[in-house]
């Protein structure tokens, strides 16, 4: 059981307040959506849990542990990863050393064990190979593990980047946008991997989309923004016929 | 200590210092336009000098034509420097990195010609007004360091101005987003030529200014090169009168530590506050200037 | 890079000439090839510290005078056996590096950069001032070294432990992109924003390959110390810095291969050309040399033996690993 709560987060870039005393509790394994029209706040929520941003005010905590101070890595090392609308990748490095990227936050022996490859280290290693093939596996990408990221189309870029973020077998795991820019096919290909992943991980996942379809087949409990602020909450199916949140989308075509 | 000590070691060191700030000129005059870091600044200024002294040494030229000529090549040179490697790398994409290798290059073929076609022995140069004096109650200066001292004020008074009509600034849109400031009319590729040949003749006047003070050798302007560079990397080489400053403070900082502390304090005491500074600036002051995160 | 087949067919290549060197060349020309492994360490330095982790120091020399000045001072004064000697100067370049480190790895690029090069100045001056500790201007002379036993001055002493050295730093540097540590340097150096959102501490990463640099320059710098018997401080300057990140690049920088070219361009090509006749044109030659491999083939001669081989095991008819 995984609890994240947030407290009354605000975040605020000059005068510019993009989240406003957004307060909740989420408990995993579940998949959450996180919807809102564009300039709502999801990323910077992402941002504002994973330590990519910090709040103006308010408080994170992830099993009742106050994250707030931790910089980005050791949030990481407490197991909360995250996507970017655009992959960041490393281009010249085959996908396999991509996805092992993930294995980073996973405590091992030191660089210097590392280097002269100590049976402490090959062990860790192999597992961190073990985690990856398996990673791929269920991505789908095991045939391209060889080959370089630069070399693939864009919508295999962002199946890495999954796989990167899924291999250390997260808490949780908070996707920007995974389907922006998808195909038909390749969007069921990420449902068929989001449903995947929550049978075998207990993962506490939270998804921004901005494609509706994709929250309703993955997410049983949805969150809504809009303007920074907490607009409804509630199982996904409810929550997507709420009035308040109709408008808001389409109401919200006029907002930045 | 008297007070006309105190302002002796600081007019030289404010001559000393200007030497640096045209230096220093030069390479954000270039780095504005272009992104790239000129690391053969100091080795153009050294060229101009030791072709200018062929040509008058050997009676081929009189010394004023021989160092129009030094400071006309400087200036090809930069601009030759620009159209076949730095076009070409900021054509393939971001520079990353790879102007200073570039630069680096060429810094290493001047001197390496330099050594191989004019000679690796110190020589001296025409002095150049060192030896007129003017002496104020005990406060010693030459000419030369009274021409330097005023001309680059005047030259960076100038800049100053310059920075403000449209081709000034149309400097940064040229390198920041070259397609928009085409669209605004701004002929790119005629605003970094220029650029890079003024940074030259810079350049080039700087070596020849200094050669007459100085007995030379292929590396006499390395010092003034890495004082620059240290004013400019503190100040932030996107900036003007923040690194210009910086120049005139270190010279005289290194001057002060010369007298106080003894000669070759001097170029110690520069590298020891490098070494604090970055050590000791909070980090805000110290960050590379970050793109907007999406 | 090397896959099975290159590696088989290499390696008792390399044993054969590695021990043919030391019976077929001359006195001048095994000191040379001494000479070389010692660099090829001191490139191998560079070659995780630039071309693995992507930091451009100017102070490589400068680790490799700390190194060379540090065995002359304990071989006279101490008289410690070259094991000891080379643990000594690890831990002197290593807390150096360290101390270093403090302000160099706060900034990036240009202004580390500058921070390594402030050091190596800081360093010259140092040397040049302390006359009675180092010599001054004139330098140091350094006692051979001591092998219980085995005689320190022999040539082919020198050459079998530069030898092995270089071999070990190889193996390392050779390892460690495929491991954690390598990845994360990969992350900094590629992509910033990558290696943030995977957690990668910057500075701890930056710090191993600063100090593994430091302490490769440093052994480099014993083993230089005891083969040319006396060191001054014009070798350890910024030109000599510059001539080494030349060296890298050229060679290849993320290839420990280039680390091996690199070498042969610093000292084999000058001698070479000093034979023939022709000093100055190695001079003119570094520049131009910087200036092509930039502009043509940024990965250096390394990476495009590497590039050549791979599209020989792609072509037709051939199925891939």
């Amino acid at each position: 059981m995984t609890e994240l709560t947030l407290e009354n987060i605000s975040v605020r870039f000059g005068a510019l307040t993009a989240l406003s005393e957004i307060s909740f509790t989420m408990s995993g394994p579940a998949k959450i959506g996180l919807i809102g029209p564009n300039g709502a706040g999801k990323t910077t929520l992402l941002s504002a849990i994973s330590g990519f941003v910090s709040p103006s005010s308010g408080s994170v905590r992830l099993d009742n542990l106050d994250i707030m101070k931790l910089p980005i890595q050791s949030r990481a090392e407490k197991g909360i990863v995250r996507s970017f609308q655009t992959a960041r990748l490393l281009d010249e490095e085959t996908v396999r050393t991509n996805v092992l990227l993930g294995c980073q936050p996973i405590a091992g022996p030191g660089s210097i064990r590392q280097m002269f490859a100590t049976p402490s280290y090959r062990k860790w290693n192999a597992k961190a190979k073990e985690l990856a093939q398996e990673i791929e596996q269920i991505v789908g990408i095991s045939d391209f593990s060889n080959v370089q990221v630069a070399k693939l189309p864009s919508a295999m870029r962002r199946f890495v980047e999954i796989a990167r973020v899924l291999v250390a077998k997260p808490k949780v795991l908070l996707l920007d946008e995974p389907a922006a820019g998808l195909d038909d096919t390749e969007r069921r290909q990420l449902e068929r991997i989001l449903h995947r992943i929550s049978g075998q991980q207990p993962t506490l996942m939270v998804l921004v989309e901005h494609d509706v379809a994709v929250v309703r087949n993955v997410c049983d409990y949805t969150y809504v923004l809009a303007e920074g602020r907490l607009l409804a909450q509630g199982p996904t199916s409810e929550v997507l016929m709420d009035k308040n949140v109709i408008e808001a989308y389409f109401g919200g075509a006029d907002h930045a | 200590m008297s007070i006309d000590s105190a302002i002796q070691i600081t007019l030289s060191g404010l001559a000393t210092g200007s030497v640096s700030a045209l230096l220093l000129l030069g390479i954000l005059m270039i780095f504005r336009v272009s992104r790239a870091v000129n690391f053969a600044q100091g080795q153009l200024g050294m060229i101009a000098a030791y072709v200018a002294y062929a040509f008058f040494a050997a009676e081929v030229l009189p010394v004023w034509l021989a160092i129009i000529i030094g400071l006309a090549l400087a200036s090809i040179l930069s601009l030759l420097t620009d159209r076949i490697f730095i076009e070409r790398l900021a054509s393939r994409g971001a520079l990353g990195g790879q102007d200073f290798v570039v630069t680096l290059g060429v810094m290493l073929l001047l001197t390496a010609a330099a050594e191989t076609f004019l000679g690796t022995q110190t020589q001296s140069f025409e002095p150049l007004g060192n030896d007129v004096l003017f002496e104020f109650r005990s406060v010693i200066l030459n000419a030369n360091q009274i021409i330097i001292l005023i001309a680059t004020v005047v030259i960076l008074i100038t800049f100053a101005f310059f920075l403000r009509t449209r081709p000034g600034v149309s400097m940064r849109a040229s390198a920041i987003n070259p397609d928009l400031a085409r669209s605004f009319g701004v002929n790119v590729s005629r605003v970094k030529a220029v650029t890079w040949a003024v940074s030259g003749l810079l350049a080039g006047t700087v070596g020849v200014i200094v050669a007459s003070r100085l007995s030379v050798d292929p590396y006499y302007m390395t010092p003034f090169l890495i004082s620059a560079f240290v004013a400019g990397i503190i100040g932030g080489l996107d900036r003007f009168a923040i690194p210009i400053l910086i120049a005139f403070g270190l010279a005289l900082y290194q001057n002060w530590s010369a007298y106080l502390f003894g000669a070759t304090a001097g170029t110690a005491s520069l590298f020891i506050l490098v070494i604090v500074l970055l050590a000791v600036l909070p980090k805000r002051f110290l960050d590379e200037r970050h793109e907007a995160r999406a | 890079m090397l896959n099975r087949r290159v590696a088989l067919t290499l390696v008792p290549l390399v044993v054969i000439l590695a021990s043919a060197a030391p019976v077929l060349l001359n006195r001048y020309w095994l000191f040379l090839v001494t000479t070389l492994l010692a660099y090829v360490i001191a490139l191998i330095g560079l070659k995780v510290l630039l071309g693995d982790a992507g930091q451009f120091s100017l102070g490589q020399a400068a680790f490799i005078g700390i190194g060379a000045y540090s065995a002359a001072v304990i071989t006279e004064r101490y008289s410690l056996a070259l094991p000891l000697e080379i643990l000594a100067v690890m831990v002197i370049c290593g807390v150096i590096a360290a101390i270093i480190a403090i302000p160099a790895l706060r900034v990036s690029g240009l202004r580390f950069a500058l921070v390594t090069l402030a050091f190596g100045e800081l360093l010259q001056w140092f040397l040049r001032e302390n006359k009675n500790v180092t010599g001054g201007e004139q330098g140091l002379y350094t006692p051979p070294m001591l092998l219980g036993p085995i005689d320190g001055k022999s040539q082919l002493t020198l050459y079998v432990v530069a030898l092995v050295l270089a071999l070990i730093f190889s193996v390392l540097a050779w390892h460690i992109p495929s491991t954690k540590v390598g990845r994360a340097m990969a992350a900094i150096r590629e992509s910033p924003l990558a290696a943030e959102s995977v957690g990668v501490s910057a500075w701890r990463t930056k710090l191993f390959a600063f100090v593994f640099a430091a302490i490769a320059a440093g052994i480099s710098g014993v083993l230089i110390a005891h083969v040319s018997g006396s060191i001054s401080p014009t070798s350890f300057g910024l030109f000599s810095s510059i001539y080494l990140v030349v060296a890298i690049i050229l060679g290849g920088a993320r290839f420990v291969f280039g680390a091996w070219i690199g070498a042969i361009y610093l000292v084999l090509v000058p001698a070479l050309f000093t034979t023939i006749g022709l000093d100055s044109v190695y001079v003119v030659l570094s520049g131009a040399v910087l200036l092509v491999v930039i502009m043509v083939f940024p990965t250096g001669i390394a990476g495009v033996l590497s590039r050549a081989m791979r599209s020989r095991q792609n072509s037709p008819g051939k199925v891939n690993a």
